[in-house]
């Protein structure tokens, strides 16, 4: 199956406030068609500088590297800004958290829609209306000839979510990134927007890189799951097994700090402390300082992203050894 | 919905008004029993009877009699007729027609140094948050600071010095046959734009600096908005991003800004006029001043209220237009 | 103890140093003005030494008409200047505070009442009204700190009341508010605090702000009469004619005044709003980083993310 997107080797670093911040350090990832990835972390681990990164929109203070970026089977490594607006929308798309902030406020609903469609298609004004209420309709708005001509502050944040939802899919990517699509809303409009989300994603077959922190969130949607922890992917492997079979204790946590329901045996555990200063991290695993089975070696040397006997690729020495 | 607002605002402007007028007919007539003594004081040749007589014909001619209610009630009657009331002035001039007649010359300096500091300001901010952190933004940033620091007369001083009286490239000192000899042709023009070099240019330098400041620091907090990144991930262009995205946003606290500036449009430059010895509103509010000329500086405060509660309700509408967020409150 | 801290934090800020700087020697020569001025600015009695240029005796010359030690006067006006500027600064803080606090947590009537005031004095020309008021009630310092600080207050109040409003939902105030606490006290003890970042900085340049005011009413003959300040200083250069007889420096001198002492006042107040924001700011530090952000520094730093081999498999 041909890859979506395709990074080889990512480093993001940006200046704050006097210090370098090392967010993003050689992250490896890769969506197929159709599928979804998710890519899991504590927020600040460098997962949203990762996603923007993707789409060469990183902030202008920050410095980005990579072997290799590929959109489509496209290789756009060394693709300057104007070539990339050509992708940005139609072959790539991106869904953001705050739907709030993420709309401008002082264009109606249907221009930015519009806005789209006419960036990339050769289309009249009266199409591109006609084709963005259509899209508006298809994410669920009620009455979208209406809402076309709303301003963003008009509508609830599930709508607007909505809108980004459709704004995202309006010309049919092939890949979509999603940044925390779910996390400014209620948890009753949350399951919603992800099943629009889902549904969305299963019908036009499109990747969808789902950047979260919630692993409910991943339970439902990914068919695979890389956990990101200090700008460093920690372990990467399909959903179903990650999460029978977490090898790496950073993705056991995660797992422990979610209580289930279903499952009265586990007790609700806290990872101890807290991410490492990215500006000036630990020698050796970023996490043996909160790893409660690190060893000497952890202490010494960044253990890397190894493929064990099963295929699974964590990065721990002690994988798997910790098993109760 | 829209409607409301604009009635609403222009109800809130005239109420604002009514208080403004109430407070300048009441200040000067603060701490004294009787006005008229302070237009026409005791005269020590005088008899007590004579005096009574003039003061009471005085009173009338100025509608300075019966009581302080009574006068400001019929101060409000006549100004809602367009009648600010009659200047202490020899001949009892009318306070409007003094106005009038200075209005257009105070309106020559501040007009164009405001258009002037806009345009420069503008351009000149929208390049420094364009190249930010560049040599031009740093030296914004530094420049700002000096010029808030240093008064605009003391610009119009040292202009006015080394310009005027050293270099003699330019009038230290209006001439007055530009006033009375004005005519609409090319000469009478050109001499109002030499007159009015100086002057401007003094006022110019510190509102082009913090025009720049202020288009500066709205448009890097614009650029940084959530907004943009989804503009551009979009995939709109370049120019699209900063016209269709970045500008209007931007607009917002320029057009506040411009408000502030329209407040000052009249009575922003007292003491650059009194410097230039320009015959504008501010120089007839000093003459008026010194004449203890009530009714003209009560009718030139209202006046410049006026004008700055208009600018105020200009600003608040244009911003209800650019911005569909801003509701009745 | 907080306020010395924050002197100490506005030191170690190069913007805020260069301030306090400027603003202690100003201070000292207010304080000290009889020991620095080699001669008596008052007095005017100099017959024989009009309008002298500088030299080794009179500093900065003397005046045309009354034959006074320019350089002494120069040094007595920082008395007017910086003592107007600092106590009115402080008042109008302490007023605008009050009222933007009660505005903005009372609400309601109080808040329409003070509101109403707050647009009306915006909207009064405040240099013409000062005219006004001077020239009824006498050019005395007393009435025109009294103007300025009634006149001064709203706009401070304005902003104020807006910080309010954001705190006033905030879970420690409510808090407060449950446990049965008296709104006096959470104004003083929960309220107030949490403004005084924003009053502090705010007291710095208006300040700075008035002294110009000040300096521009004395130069338009308005000031009190029988004080020297630099305003009055600038007025008489220019009527007595040293402009036409070219003595620049009868401008320059107090212009030059008013300018470190408007300026020291603006500094610091930028340095307590970096100092106490210091999210907002940082812009030299990243100024210092960006220098290396393109060269080979930045190759090293990437370099150390390098792994010997990406996923290895077996």
């Amino acid at each position: 199956m041909q890859n979506a997107i395709e990074v080889k080797n990512l480093k993001v670093v940006f200046p704050d406030r006097g210090r370098m911040i090392r967010a993003v350090e050689g992250v490896d990832l890769t969506v197929k068609k159709g599928e979804c990835l998710a890519l899991v972390g504590e927020s600040g681990c460098g997962k949203s500088m990762t996603s923007l990164s993707c789409m060469k929109l990183q902030p202008s203070l920050a410095a980005v590297r990579l072997d290799q970026l590929c959109i489509c089977g496209e290789d756009v490594t060394d693709y300057t800004d104007r070539q990339m607006q050509a992708l940005r929308g139609s072959k790539i798309s991106m869904i953001f958290q705050d739907a709030l902030t993420a709309l401008n406020p002082v264009m109606t609903i249907g221009k930015q829609m519009d806005e789209i469609y006419r960036c990339h298609e050769k289309i009249s004004k009266k199409e591109a209306k006609m084709r963005s209420i259509k899209a508006l309709k298809a994410v669920g708005i009620p009455d979208a000839e209406l809402r076309y001509h709303a301003f963003p502050h008009e509508l609830s944040g599930g709508m607007r979510q909505r809108v980004l939802i459709a704004m995202a899919f309006a010309c049919e990517p092939e890949v979509i990134i999603a940044d925390e699509p779910t996390t400014a809303l209620d948890v009753t409009i949350q399951a919603q927007i992800l099943e629009l989300l889902s549904k969305m994603q299963k019908e036009k077959q499109t990747a969808l890189l789902l950047i979260t922190h919630d692993l409910s969130v991943v339970r439902s949607m990914a068919d695979r799951i890389a956990v990101m922890y200090s700008g460093k992917i920690v372990e990467e492997a399909p959903a179903k097994e990650l999460l029978e079979n977490p090898l790496h204790p950073y993705t056991k946590g995660l797992m422990a700090a979610v209580a289930r329901l279903d499952d009265d045996k586990k007790e609700f555990v806290q990872i101890p402390g807290h991410l490492p200063d990215p500006a000036d991290k630990p020698a050796g695993c970023y996490f043996h300082p909160r790893c409660p089975y690190a060893a000497t070696a952890c202490k010494k040397a960044m253990p890397l992203l190894t493929q064990n006997e099963q295929g699974r690729k964590v990065r721990c020495y002690e994988a798997g050894k910790f098993k109760e | 919905m829209k409607n409301t607002y604009i009635i609403q605002r222009i109800l809130y402007t005239l109420f604002i008004f009514a208080l403004v007028v109430t407070l300048c007919f009441f200040i000067p007539r603060i701490g004294v029993e009787d006005p008229c003594a302070r237009y026409y004081p005791a005269q020590g040749n005088m008899s007590d009877e004579n005096y009574e007589m003039i003061k009471e014909l005085t009173r009338q001619q100025y509608g300075l009699d019966g009581s302080n209610w009574s006068q400001y009630v019929r101060y409000v009657k006549n100004l809602l007729k367009g009648d600010l009331g009659t200047s202490y002035q020899a001949g009892s001039p009318k306070v409007w027609s003094l106005i009038a007649q200075r209005l257009p010359w105070t309106l020559v300096l501040s007009v164009s140094s405001m258009l002037i500091s806009l345009f420069f300001g503008i351009l000149i901010g929208a390049a420094c948050a364009a190249k930010r952190g560049g040599m031009a933004d740093r030296m914004l940033m530094n420049a700002s600071t000096v010029t808030t620091a240093v008064p605009s007369f003391f610009i119009a001083l040292l202009l006015s010095f080394f310009l005027g009286f050293q270099l003699e490239w330019l009038p230290a000192y209006t001439d007055q046959n530009m006033v009375s000899e004005f005519a609409w042709n090319l000469k009478s023009v050109e001499m109002v734009a030499y007159n009015a070099a100086l002057p401007v240019l003094s006022t110019v330098v510190g509102g082009i600096v913090s025009y720049a400041q202020s288009t500066r620091n709205s448009v890097i907090a614009v650029a940084n908005e959530n907004f943009i990144v989804t503009a551009k991930a979009k995939g709109v262009s370049q120019n699209g991003v900063v016209y269709k995205h970045i500008l209007r946003n931007a607009l917002l606290p320029i057009v506040t800004g411009l408000g502030m500036g329209l407040s000052g449009l009249i009575g922003g430059s007292v003491v650059i006029e009194k410097i230039f010895n320009w015959q504008g509103i501010g120089m007839l509010y000093l003459e008026a001043n010194n004449n203890n000329d009530y009714p003209l500086m009560m009718g030139i405060m209202i006046f410049m209220a006026a004008v700055a509660l208009l600018g105020n309700l200009i600003t608040d509408l244009c911003l209800g237009l650019l911005d569909p967020r801003v509701t009745v409150e | 103890m907080k306020g010395f801290r924050l002197i100490k934090k506005i030191a170690q800020n190069k913007q805020g140093r260069i301030g306090l700087i400027i603003l202690l020697v100003l201070a000292v020569t207010a304080v000290f003005a009889p020991l620095i001025a080699p001669f008596d600015p008052y007095d005017v009695t100099m017959r024989d030494a009009k309008g002298l240029a500088p030299d080794k005796i009179h500093w900065l010359g003397t005046t045309i008409t009354t034959g006074q030690d320019v350089f002494s006067m120069l040094i007595y006006g920082t008395r007017v200047s910086l003592g107007i500027g600092i106590i009115t600064g402080i008042a109008i803080s302490v007023l605008g505070s009050l009222l933007g606090v009660a505005a903005g947590y009372l609400g309601r009537a109080v808040d329409m009442i003070i509101m109403r005031i707050v647009d009306v004095m915006l909207v009064i020309p405040t240099l013409p009204l000062t005219i006004l008021i001077t020239n009824i009630f006498g050019k005395s310092y007393v009435v025109i700190v009294l103007v300025f600080v009634l006149f001064g207050w709203p706009g401070l109040a304005r902003t104020v009341r807006s910080q309010v409003l954001q705190m006033k939902n905030a879970d420690y105030v409510k808090a407060a508010e449950l446990s049965g606490a008296k709104k006096g006290y959470i104004m003083l003890k929960h309220i107030l605090p949490g403004v005084s970042n924003l009053v502090v900085m705010s007291t710095a340049l208006t300040s700075a702000g008035i002294m110009i005011a000040e300096a521009g009413l004395s130069f338009l003959g308005l000031g009190n009469p029988t004080m020297i300040s630099w305003g009055k200083m600038l007025s008489e250069a220019q009527s007595s004619g040293a402009v036409l007889f070219g003595q620049w420096w009868m401008i320059v001198a107090p212009g030059i005044g008013i300018f470190l002492s408007v300026y020291s006042f603006m500094r610091v107040g930028f340095a307590i709003e970096e100092v106490l924001n210091p999210k907002m700011h940082g812009q030299g530090s990243v100024k210092k980083l960006w220098k290396h952000m393109n060269g080979t520094y930045l190759d090293e730093v990437f370099d150390t993310m390098e792994e010997p081999c990406k996923t290895q498999s077996k």
